[in-house]
């Protein structure tokens, strides 16, 4: 077997790799910053029966940012802390909890991770530190698996308490009267993983932060906050965002690296003229068994969950081919909805070395601790620069030469990463945002607050809130007497609101296959309706099962093991309401209006499509209740009185529709990049003649109940958003369009295929759809030269900062 | 902070998809909380608090000073006598049916007796802002007793009294409980379909309420008062709490007369009795048990032989067993008189008639419990000189 630089070399030497590949950088190893024990204040050094122990685990020195973070800590500062993937980052934060906690018997600390598994992987390794050095700490973990025998001792002695946000929620901060003993002597708040916490589940984390708060201030303990986060263009910001105080940046990395390849890859062009080029799912299993089959721990991420399941399988029938008695190599598929013992026997697995390749959606993108990984191959470049380093970072140990290969799907946003590789390795990744104000997500847990604790009249909850408090009142959900507001319903409010996404419910997957009835997985209801309608097939760690029942009343979807040669894919029909307009601006001499919408969608068919090769081979129906949402959006009118309107009428009939067409394709690919999102995200859909505003109308929603800020986001970033758009046409080196750049007929098994709106079927249109929108835009942003100076943001999402 | 800009707009938005056509005031015109008129029958002893004393005549509970019901809470507890003044009978009325924070008792009752008379005093809140005042007037009708009497509530009313005292920043002195609902379900669960308070009431006391409501009610009718202040739809509910705590007063007399023996003819289920009184009159459990197993209760039987085993009362045990296993076949006193002859007695060949009765019944043992019943026909045919492989 040849070791990973071998291969490297080899792959160097081979043409027709190379042709492909836009850019090879290799990062050179970096060496170690230590530092000594630290010296805080009053000269004092860390406890020493915590120095004893970490030197029991062969540490005698910290790296430079362990130790700023200990002096930090000391001084009483709040604080982020933000390196990369193993680089001692957990030591960041229980360096000084431990050491305060072995000061003062008394003090407590709350730790936050966002998924149990990354809570499990913490009690496990505060464990070793607290058990190997004999330390009077007691570390539980406080969970919804968490047996109710053990809940009373983790309120009553656990000094350190492990939870999630959702716990934080629904368990402990309603219930805060029998956490009386915790909450008074808290001082330490860690929240790890702080990046995950943007976008609706950030906002959902800034107003649980403003509860418990207000709680511990009820207690009287005003608890310090350690955070630590992935690289993210503003992490400083976001936490100061989630938190709402100030807090110090920890930023300079002090843990050595060992060499890194990066290397980006554009798979090659079957079809220069209609912008095919070989798929995506294939060449992520190609390269994969190439490295597989010589020994390298491998990971492969793959966008979604079925995809994730086509190339293990995939990964897994060629390595038969070549090794049929030889089980030697064993590559699981990894992703949400699998059973946690599953899930734990599989990272369990890949720590020990027993599994040697894993196909991942991005649930393995996150801290969970599945040992070092020689190679992370991208089967698609995830929709943020910050994802992409996360999962390239999944490859790499201290000291060793790590790879990863980043393979560019046909969607414009890889198409324009992979054209512009210096865009990646040279910017900063996106930044985070909360929106905390959002309405719905303000008032559930202004509810949720007021059953905690009353809520004096002026008291403010992350600002002023009389209107809002009024309103429940109306409700009858609170009651307003004696200048103080009182939660006056029988109901336990946040029983009613999950933080994750807009239903709490997940549909249970039941194999019944001859009789049986088996618990196999389970999926959010939103995802069961495209994923598992009857006659789905649905993949489940290399089996293959057929959906027979689709109860979502009951939560229910029964599956029988089956053997087709096909996949199933949703296709989903949108229709958009406009129900209120708040807002009216002029960009670029475009009209855009901000209101609330009510977005119906459909799943009406599905696609049938072959393995292996992913062809089409027909349509099936879909019977199940359109799902309704009442969100924010932006509608850009192309009014003729106003400049915009006034270029796109100057096309011709046939060219008004391929450009808007084509226009919603470029916004829905390019606005991610700028609002730090996922393309599923955003929802974008045009009307060449729109029964609301009368003229041709681009619609961009936000794909959340109750929308996220997305859609108010996205004025600001308008110009930028345009000007890519543009940048990304010019560039493309299609002739008529292609997936990359406005879209075309949908691609083969790309899967992004977007729903347009009435009147843009038929393959008619398709031709001429770059120019038109070449033109519309060259025409349409020239005139504005002298009104763009102030606006017009360069082209590098990375650097602009959200709705500021 | 865009969105809180245009909150109006957008609450008016909300408003219309949540419930269309509710046109709601607006938050700035509120009425300074004011005094509701008394309900009937009701005196103001605190601002928005309300009390209601009433005396009934009831039977003094018997509370002698060994009390097998207390011995049977505190098996483990020497407990210092006490008279029958220092029990306090109280029961909540929340407004909500879950625990959290967010859940306060509005309606509170503590009952004693006091002079051969049974006196309760009701507590009411009638709105928010006098909750403190209504715990100051709570407290100590509570804290110069001994026990607390309550139905369900170690886990239910003592937590919920404690968190809101700590909400309010009270403290708590909280008593020995006696909560009548573990008796109660050792003495009726299967009984009956429940064993609510209600249930047991009408039940065992066979007491029938007339105008009574059922509890989920509660919480409702009481947000109905603070929307409308209208007392009427309040009066159910007073005479509800009322009643619960004279029943509680009539239950605990009724649980230590059926410990002691001296209640005759109301249903209890003997095996949760006989366990009961263990601990406290221990020839009054077997007693009971005895009275069970003859019934053909199995639960009484074993258990009786079991603890007469452990008290070294062989014979005895020995004739539970005989009994339990001649006329009902029960293995598992057949192995323990296979045991006892074997083992203590030496007995082997009348060990063995019992084991080999047991491997020919119609329904003999399976699996490893067979394989068990084998070997010990095996060891026995050897020791009484009968082994098959001679």
């Amino acid at each position: 077997m040849k070791d990973l630089s071998d291969l490297l070399r080899t792959l160097k030497e081979d043409p027709s790799f190379l042709s492909a590949v836009t850019r090879w950088e290799v990062i050179p190893e970096t060496p170690g910053v230590y530092s000594d024990f630290p010296v805080l204040g009053r000269n004092r050094t860390l406890e020493p029966t915590l120095q004893e122990a970490l030197e029991k685990r062969g540490i005698s020195r910290l790296y430079s940012h362990q130790a700023e973070s200990c002096i930090a800590a000391d001084r009483g500062e709040d604080f982020v802390v933000v390196t990369p993937t193993a680089s001692g980052k957990t030591l960041c934060y229980n360096l000084p909890v431990i050491d305060r906690l072995l000061r003062d018997p008394a003090a407590k600390a709350l730790y936050l991770f966002p998924t149990k598994a990354l809570s499990q992987d913490q009690q496990a390794e505060l464990n070793g530190l607290v058990e190997g050095g004999n330390l009077p700490v007691k570390v539980s973990t406080y969970d919804g698996d968490t047996p109710s025998s053990l809940r009373v001792s983790a309120r009553e002695t656990g000094r350190i308490v492990i939870s999630n946000p959702d716990m934080l929620h629904s368990g402990i901060l309603p219930n805060h009267p029998k956490w009386i003993k915790f909450f008074s002597s808290l001082q330490f708040i860690v929240i790890d993983e702080i990046h995950i916490y943007r976008g609706v589940f950030g906002s959902h984390m800034t107003n649980l932060i403003r509860r418990l708060k207000r709680i511990c201030e009820f207690y009287g303990s005003r608890p310090r906050f350690i955070c630590c986060s992935a690289t993210i263009g503003n992490p400083r910001e976001l936490t100061e965002h989630i938190l709402e105080r100030p807090v110090k940046l920890i930023d300079r990395n002090g843990a050595p690296r060992g060499e890194k390849h990066l290397i980006m890859y554009n798979p090659p062009l079957v079809d220069a003229v209609q912008g095919i080029r070989k798929g995506i799912t294939n060449e992520a299993q190609r390269l994969a068994v190439r490295f597989l089959r010589e020994g390298i721990k491998t990971i492969v991420f793959a966008r979604s969950r079925v995809r994730t399941e086509l190339i293990a399988s995939y990964i897994n029938k060629s390595l038969a081919n070549h090794f049929t008695d030889n089980g030697r190599i064993k590559v699981e598929a990894y992703r949400g909805g699998y059973l946690p013992g599953e899930r734990r026997a599989i990272e369990k697995g890949l720590r020990d070395g027993h599994v040697h390749g894993v196909v991942s959606t991005n649930a393995l993108e996150l801290g969970i601790d599945i040992g070092g990984l020689d190679l992370a191959i991208l089967s698609g470049i995830p929709g943020s620069v910050a994802s992409s380093w996360q999962q390239a970072g999944r490859a790499g140990r201290r000291n060793s030469l790590s790879a990863a290969i980043l393979i560019a799907s046909v969607s414009p946003t890889d198409q324009y990463l992979v054209n512009h590789p210096e865009y990646f390795f040279s910017q900063n990744p996106e930044s985070g945002y909360v929106d905390p104000d959002n309405i719905y997500i303000l008032m559930d847990h202004l509810k949720c607050a007021v059953f905690e604790l009353p809520l004096k009249n002026g008291e403010s909850f992350g600002g002023p809130v009389d209107e809002l408090l009024g309103y429940l009142e109306e409700e009858g959900v609170i009651r307003f007497t004696g200048d103080i507001w009182y939660w006056a319903d029988r109901s336990y409010p946040s029983e009613q609101i999950s933080l994750r996404s807009a239903t709490t419910e997940n549909v249970v997957i039941i194999d019944t296959t001859g009789g049986r009835h088996e618990v196999i997985g389970e999926m959010d209801k939103p995802s069961a309706k495209e994923l598992i309608f009857e006659n789905a097939v649905y993949l489940h760690r290399g089996e293959q099962f057929m959906v027979t029942r689709l109860d979502l009343e009951n939560l229910k979807c029964h599956v029988e093991a089956s053997q087709v040669n096909y996949y199933t894919d949703s296709v989903v029909k949108t229709d958009i309401k406009v129900l209120e307009e708040d807002r009216e601006d002029r960009i670029l001499g475009l009209k855009i209006l901000t209101g609330d919408l009510l977005v119906r969608t459909q799943v009406a068919k599905f696609k049938k499509l072959k393995f292996q090769t992913h062809e089409n081979l027909g349509y099936g129906e879909i019977f199940l209740p359109e799902e309704e949402m009442h969100t924010r959006g932006v509608l850009l009118c192309f009014d003729p009185e106003e400049r915009a309107g006034a270029v796109f009428q100057g096309l011709d009939t046939d060219n008004q529709r391929r450009a808007i067409a084509a226009l919603g394709t470029l916004v829905q690919n390019v606005a991610p990049l700028f609002l730090l999102c996922e393309r599923r995200d955003l929802g974008v859909s045009e009307r060449i003649r729109d029964p609301h505003t009368q003229w041709p109308t681009l619609y961009v929603y936000d794909n959340h109940p109750g929308g996220t800020g997305l859609a108010d986001g996205f004025i600001d970033k308008l110009p930028a958003i345009l000007h890519a758009s543009r940048e990304l046409i010019q560039r493309c080196p299609c002739g008529n369009g292609c997936p990359s750049c406005v879209g075309a007929q949908e691609t083969a098994g790309d899967g992004n295929g977007r729903d347009h709106g009435p009147g843009f079927t038929g393959p008619d249109i398709m031709p001429g759809l770059k120019q038109a929108a070449d033109t519309l835009l060259e025409k349409w942003l020239s005139g504005e030269a002298d009104g763009l100076a102030e606006r017009d943001e360069p082209w590098v999402p990375g650097k602009t900062s959200p709705g500021a | 902070m865009g969105s809180r800009k245009n909150l109006s707009r957008r609450l008016e938005t909300l408003r219309q998809a949540g419930s269309a056509g509710q046109s709601g005031k607006g938050g700035d015109q509120r009425p300074a909380p004011e005094a509701p008129p008394s309900p009937p029958g009701w005196q103001e002893t605190a601002p928005l608090v309300y009390r209601k004393i009433t005396t009934h005549s009831l039977p003094t509970p018997l509370a002698p000073a060994d009390s097998p019901l207390l011995k049977a809470l505190y098996p483990t507890m020497v407990l210092t006598p006490q008279a029958v003044e220092d029990y306090r009978f109280f029961d909540l009325e929340t407004t909500g049916l879950s625990g959290g924070a967010g859940n306060l008792a509005f309606l509170a009752g503590v009952g004693r007796f006091r002079g051969g008379l049974f006196e309760v005093t009701q507590l009411f809140l009638s709105d928010y802002p006098g909750e403190g005042a209504f715990l100051d007037l709570l407290l100590p009708l509570l804290s110069d007793g001994v026990y607390w009497v309550s139905y369900n509530g170690r886990s239910f009313d003592t937590p919920l009294l404690r968190s809101r005292c700590l909400m309010n920043r009270r403290i708590l002195e909280e008593r020995m409980p006696v909560d009548l609902l573990y008796p109660a379900r050792r003495l009726w669960r299967g009984l009956f379909p429940d064993c609510s308070l209600g249930t047991v009431e009408r039940e065992i006391l066979i007491k029938s309420r007339e105008l009574d409501i059922p509890g989920e009610e509660i919480p409702h009718r009481y947000f109905s008062y603070l929307r409308d202040r209208n007392p009427g739809l309040l009066e159910p509910v007073f005479s509800h709490h009322r009643e619960d705590i004279l029943t509680l007063a009539a239950l605990l007399g009724l649980m230590e007369k059926l410990l002691l023996g001296l209640l005759e003819g109301v249903p209890r289920d003997l095996y949760g009795l006989g366990r009961l009184c263990m601990t406290g009159n221990q020839e009054r459990a077997v007693e009971v048990l005895q009275q069970g197993a003859g019934s053909g209760d199995t639960r009484c039987a074993l258990f009786l032989g079991g603890w007469l085993k452990r008290e070294g009362r062989r014979r005895e045990a020995v004739a539970v067993w005989e009994a339990l296993w001649k006329r009902r076949g029960n293995t598992t006193a057949a192995r323990e008189l296979a045991v006892h002859w074997e083992h203590r007695e030496k007995e082997y060949r009348q060990a063995l008639e019992i084991v080999q009765a047991v491997l020919t019944r119609p329904f003999p043992p399976q699996g490893r419990e067979k394989e068990a019943w084998e070997r010990r026909e095996q060891r026995l045919k050897k020791k009484a000189g009968l082994s098959d492989n001679r």
